[in-house]
């Protein structure tokens, strides 16, 4: 299959709670996605890299999901209410979760590492390649 | 300078990146998490100076080796990026 190489490096970090849904969208929608989970400079809270490259074209469509999944909002939390033999209830707190920061970096080139016409062939796991396959818009 | 970052299976980065130490290149590993199958992959990144770039895609090569294959598609990808500023503090 003949893809256009990508040109375009989309680095977006997310919450670690949205980082699964944004991956999944991004795979559904034919992006491959790299995921490394990290650690934010602020209150430490963990959170996660998703990384896409792809053609310029497509880089809105990242965006897009992006915001779709991860953008700021705000949620309910109620907060357990038991103290003692009486049970109480608790006032709900209004929470801001979410949110992303997103690089686009440019891509100079792509080199594979691989020959893809390497004589040496032979059976794999199935669907091996397709996970790197994946990486390519 | 440019910033090699290459998306490889687990045990080809651990080849990729011991031959790159051996060429005394320094290397940073990053474990990830593929989105499709989601086995374990590793992201390596090298940051080297411009004239040592096809030198470290050499070693890389190499130590890759011809990955059995399937099928035709190309397999490693290094995407080669542009470095504006690099500081070592």
């Amino acid at each position: 299959m003949d893809r256009p190489a990508p040109t375009k490096l989309v680095v977006a970090i997310v919450q670690i709670e949205d980082a699964d849904d944004l991956v999944r969208k991004l795979v559904d929608s034919g992006f491959g996605a790299t995921r490394i989970d990290s650690g934010g400079g602020f209150l430490k809270k963990q959170n996660a890299m998703v990384i896409v490259a792809t053609v310029e074209q497509r880089v809105t469509s990242v965006f897009s999901l992006v915001r779709q999944t991860c953008r700021r909002r705000h949620m309910t939390w109620f907060p357990p209410a038991t103290s003692g033999m009486m049970t109480l209830p608790a006032a709900p707190i209004e929470v801001e979760v979410g949110g992303a920061v997103i690089f686009v970096v440019p891509i100079e080139r792509v080199e594979f590492l691989s020959n893809a016409a390497d004589p040496v062939v032979s059976h794999t796991r199935a669907g091996e390649n397709d996970e790197i396959a994946a990486i390519h818009p | 300078m440019k910033l090699l970052l290459s998306i490889l299976d687990d045990r080809s980065a651990g080849r990729v990146a011991d031959a790159l130490v051996a060429d005394k290149f320094g290397v940073t590993r990053l474990n990830t998490v593929g989105g499709f199958l989601r086995r374990g992959n590793a992201t390596l990144l090298v940051g080297v100076e411009e004239h040592q770039l096809d030198g470290a895609l050499g070693v890389m090569r190499s130590a890759y080796g011809g990955r059995p294959s399937s099928s035709d598609s190309p397999s490693g990808p290094v995407f080669v990026l542009d470095v504006e500023r690099f500081e070592r503090v």
